[in-house]
Formats: structure tokens, sequence, C-alpha cells
């Protein structure tokens, strides 16, 4: 187990490493990064002169080097626009992205639990077949265009909700400050509402189906039908033995979507305006921000593997059969 | 009567007429094509998913004579128009209405169809290709090749789609190949994974020794004998892939990633649609979202209906959906 959890974290490091292998690469063959930080009317020299100054004019290989060394020190470097380290400047709007990220896991996992199961319990009735055509509809839609629709029917028509903005929750947790988090709860939750459905419903859709159809895999299988026989109610076979065999298939998926969520959620900061990473990246990248743009993918692909390394685990911990090695 | 014998000797013949009747229509072998009509009909729903899709790649296909106007014609004196805007004769002119620079929205929509078929239809292609000939040739071939080939999809799957889009195509500019580049090698690693493991379990049968026993070299394994036995999975995922692409287009088309503005297309449409929603012009943001969603839910569920009727086995395999 130990062995199997080292192995995994020695691949994490090397598909880190080429994330920010390819990250590096694409940015700098989109042309010298410099003439992104001079005047378009710099002569020659001060071109050189400011080439040096950020370090573009070392070989690619040594400025990538340098790069993975520093950072293993800890040190992204500064963000070539902010002026500051490149580290702080994401950590700054991390807290945003994922206050919407988890709260959207959450939401898709809570409530598309209860709708998977109660489909597969009632199979081929009109319940079913109305959550299936639902959840079909769900995955249709664009998660962009969903927080529009909300944007219209509940910010402006109703007048219910704010249409953008966002009130901190995770950030002054982090400062250390709970009583002021807890304080920012209520705000938070309300502006985190509709961005965080708006993601979390083609999700929630996916999953539905998903646990839908892993609940009838296991409601066939022999056990239950010999739980069913000796004569235990029906909750106990459901709870007991049916959901719980479930589950393994169900967290695997659930820990991959994560990634999904990621993208929704890049897209819908732009709806909302909230402040999270996904606007900072695009425009660092539009830049040319070289620092920023590593230090932000380098933070997102842990992020990213690390929840499917959660998800290998966590397998091996809800069905003991599976071996990890 | 031809057909029948064919299909080996005639079973029982019992005394009973009805029971006859019965189990010569289950002898009677039917067509691909007329299972798939028949299995399509009893489903319901795919049927009215196909006309969907056949009615929005009609407009795609001929959208310059559908379209009521040019879908780029500016018209300041026709800004905002809302829907079901008739003109000083009388007469209907801007059916779904205009937006803030007087560009009419129907037209534009009809359009916009255009960019997510083609999208679609082609970053499917590019990426199936690819992610197949990658996974069969590392599930053939095993060893050094199938790591590196893996490890590469690892390292994509770790990378977030919309950070690899937002940079190859910041880097590489707007354009409809561009886009089609960038979703194609979004979904080459579910080709890959589905290919590869497909592999492993043919490269063993009994076939496949005995195509090589006559001699055959190991491409035409690979490609005439292994690849045909595969595609069934494959040609299932592609069609809800078509669908996931599309709603990605119309997602970098809504972050400005996508093509040119001088290109209509939903997402477009859609971003363009957000500055106008705190004034009320909810048709701007309406008709493009319902254009998608309608485009997608008849692919998914004709999806759904082509994994029923190919491969049952991927029901609930977590494939596609």
């Amino acid at each position: 187990m130990h062995k199997y959890i080292i192995r995994r974290l020695l691949l994490t490091v090397v598909v880190v490493l080429g994330v920010t292998l390819l990250t590096f690469l694409s940015i700098h063959l989109a042309g010298d990064p410099t003439l992104f930080y001079i005047s378009e009317r710099a002569s020659k020299e001060e071109r050189l002169a400011a080439r040096a100054r950020l370090g573009f004019d070392r070989p690619l290989p040594e400025q990538y080097i340098s790069f993975l060394v520093n950072l293993a020190r800890g040190d992204t470097g500064n963000s070539l626009q902010h002026r500051v380290p490149a580290f702080d400047v994401v950590m700054e709007r991390m807290p945003a992205t994922l206050e919407l990220t988890f709260g959207a896991f959450l939401v898709s996992t809570v409530v598309a639990f209860p709708i998977g199961v109660l489909a597969a319990m009632r199979r081929g009735t009109m319940i079913d077949g109305t959550l299936m055509l639902g959840a079909i509809l769900g995955q249709s839609m664009p998660s962009f265009w969903l927080g529009l629709m909300f944007i219209l029917f509940f910010g402006v028509t109703l007048r219910w909700m704010p249409v953008s903005g966002h009130v901190a929750f995770i950030k002054p947790m982090l400062e250390g400050d709970a009583g002021q988090a807890l304080a920012n709860l209520p705000e938070a939750i309300r502006y985190l509402l509709m961005p965080m459905v708006a993601v979390s419903v083609y999700s929630i859709s996916r999953n539905s189906r998903l646990i839908r159809s892993a609940v009838l895999e296991v409601l066939r299988q022999d056990y239950v039908v010999t739980a069913r026989a000796k004569g235990l109610n029906e909750r106990t076979v459901m709870v007991r033995h049916a959901i719980r065999n479930a589950l393994i298939p169900i967290v695997t998926v659930l820990a991959l979507q994560f990634a999904f969520l990621l993208n929704g959620v890049i897209v819908v900061e732009t709806v909302f305006s909230w402040p999270g990473v996904g606007r900072l990246i695009f425009d660092a990248v539009n830049q040319r921000d070289v620092p920023l743009v590593m230090t932000a993918v380098v933070l997102l692909s842990f992020l990213f593997v690390g929840a499917n390394l959660v998800a290998d685990l966590m397998y091996g911990f809800l069905d003991p059969r599976i071996r990890l090695e | 009567m031809s057909a029948r014998q064919e299909h080996g000797p005639k079973p029982s013949e019992s005394r009973v007429p009805a029971l006859d009747a019965q189990l010569d229509a289950l002898y009677q072998p039917q067509s691909f094509t007329r299972r798939a009509v028949a299995s399509m009909l009893q489903a319901r729903y795919p049927v009215a998913a196909l006309l969907f899709l056949t009615l929005i790649a009609l407009c795609a296909a001929f959208a310059p004579q559908l379209a009521p106007k040019d879908p780029n014609r500016i018209e300041i004196f026709d800004t905002l128009k809302p829907p079901l805007t008739y003109d000083r004769d009388g007469e209907l002119e801007y059916v779904l209405g205009t937006d803030s620079t007087g560009r009419d929205v129907l037209s534009r929509v009809i359009y916009g169809a255009r960019i997510s078929f083609f999208v679609g239809l082609a970053a499917v292609g590019l990426g199936g290709g690819i992610g197949t000939i990658l996974g069969l040739t590392a599930g053939y071939l095993g060893g050094r090749t199938d790591d590196v080939i893996m490890r590469l999809a690892d390292i994509q799957l770790a990378y977030p789609f919309i950070l690899f889009a937002i940079m190859i195509l910041t880097i590489l500019g707007e354009g409809v190949l561009n886009l089609v580049l960038v979703l194609g090698i979004g979904q080459w690693v579910t080709y890959a994974r589905i290919a590869r493991a497909e592999t492993l379990v043919q490269r063993e049968r009994e076939f496949v020794e005995a195509v090589r026993a006559l001699g055959a070299t190991e491409w035409r394994i690979m490609f005439r004998t292994i690849l045909p036995n595969i595609l069934t999975p494959l040609i299932v995922i592609a069609s809800f892939n078509v669908a996931g692409v599309i709603l990605s287009e119309a997602s970098l088309s809504f972050l400005g990633l996508g093509v040119p503005e001088s290109v209509p297309t939903w997402g477009a449409m859609l971003a363009n649609s957000r500055n106008q929603l705190l004034s009320g012009s909810w048709w701007l943001a309406i008709f493009p979202g319902l254009a998608i969603m309608i485009t997608v839910v008849s692919l998914n569920i004709l999806g759904d209906w082509l994994r029923d009727f190919l491969d049952p086995r991927l029901r609930g395999s977590g494939q596609g959906l």
C-alpha cells in the first residue's frame, strides 16, 4: 500500500513535469515574450537589455531547468505584470475558484445521489423516465448559457439574486480569521448560488445517470437476491447491500469529475465576473506572463492529479478486495 | 423461402399455426437497416432527435439560401429590436429580433449551425483517428511504445482542457482549423484508452492467430484484422463526443477564443448577449442557447440509442456521457 502511494506520487511528479514542459514550450513557441514588456519603438539595444533583465536571453533548456530548480525551492519568480511573486498572485485568486469548484462538486454529488438511486429503484416507471430525460437535457446545456439564463431570470427579471460579485469565505479561513469567515458565510452562499448551480447541472445529470446504472448493475447480483430472499426489508437491501457496492465505480467517476468541473468553472467565472483564476490565466497567457502562467498551471495540475489519486485510494478503501500495488 | 434455408433448417413444425407464424417471424433474417429503423421507431425519441438534426444540418448546408438576411449586415437604425418586429409595410422583418448592432438574430443562428456542425464532426474525426491509431498501436505492440503513449495520455488528462485550449488558441490565433486542432487533440485520450483496452482483448483471439499463421504483416493484422473488430465501441463514443465537442466549441467561442468575429457562432452570440442582459434583451441570450441545446440533446439521444442498438454492453460503463 505504501509502495503504491509512493509510486503514484512519483508518477504524479512525472505527469506534472510533462504538463509544465508542454506549457513552457508552447508559450515560448509563440514568439519572444520580451516584446510584451517593452515599447514598440524600443531600439535593438533596449530590447536586448530587457530580454536579459527578464532572463529570456538564456537558452530555453536552461530557463526551464532554472524554473524547476526554483520551484523546488518554493520560488516561482515574480509575475511580469504584477511585479510580485507569481505564487502570491495565483493564491490571491485561487480561493474563489476553489469555493466554486468544491461547491459545485458537493452539489453535484449530493443532488445526483438520490436521483440516481431513485431512478434505479423505480426502473422503467414514469419517475425513472422523467428523471433520465431531465438528465439528458441537463447534459445538453452549456453551463455558461445556464448562467446567463439565471442572470436573466433570477437576477434581472425577479431581482432575487445578485448578478455578479463575490464574498470571500475560504480566504479569511486561510488567514486564520474563522470568525470573519463564518460572518461572511450567508452572503458568500448567496453570491455563490447561481454560478455554483450553473456549473453543477451538467455534473448532476451525468452523475445521476452513472449512479443509476451502477446501482442497477449491483441489483442484478446474486447477493442482492439472497438478501431479499432471506427477508431483509427493501431499505436494508438497498443501503447495506446495493448502494454500498455500487459506491466503488461511483467514487472513481466522481473524482474524475473534478477535472470536468474545473473546466466549467473557468468559463462560468467569466459569466459572473467571479474573481477566480480563470480570467487570471487568460490574461496571463495573453500577456505572455511566463512565471504566472507556469505557476498557475503547476498548481492546477497538482489539484487535478491529487483528486485522481484520492479516487484511487478510496477505491482500495471501499473495496478491500482491490489490493493496490 | 431461400432466406430461411440460409439460416439452417426450419424449427420444429408445431401444430399450432399461431406459434408457427411467430417462429417464422423470429427466423426472418432482417437487414441491418431494417433492424435499425425498427429499433428507432420503437424507442420514439431518436426519431424526433434525427428529425431535429436533419433540420439543423439543412440549416448549416443551405444557410445562404435559408437566412432571411446577411448575418453580418449592420443596421444602425434597427438595433436591439425584439423578436417579431414588423417593418413599416406590415411585413415580418426580424423574426428573432436584432442584436446591439442591428444584425438579424435568426440569420446568425442559422449560420451558426455551420461552425458547430463542421467543428463537431471534424474535431471528432481528428481526435478519434489519432486516438484509435495510438491506442491500437499501444495495445498491439505493448512494451515501451505502450508506456510512452499511455504516459502521454496521463499528461493530457492532467492538463485541464480549458487551460490547454487557452494556451494553444492564444498562441496559434483564431481560426476554424485551429479550433478543430485543439478540440481534436483534446479528445484523443478517450479513444486511445478504449482502442487499447479492446485491442488487448482482440489480439489474443484465435482469428488473429490464424491470420498471423497465414503470414500477414503486423501492419495488416493491426489495421485489417483487429481494427474492424474494435470499431463498435469507438463509434458509439464518437456519437456522444460530437455533442461534447459542440458544447466545448461553444464555450471557447464564448470566451472569445474561437473564430474571427465575422463568423457567426452560437457561443460568440451568447458572449455578446451578456452585456445586453441587464437591459432586458432576453432574445439575444435565449435563441442561440436553445439552438445549442436542441442540437446537443438530439445528438445525446441519438447516441444513447446507437449505444443500445450497437453495443448494449457499454451501457453504464461510464463511457460517452
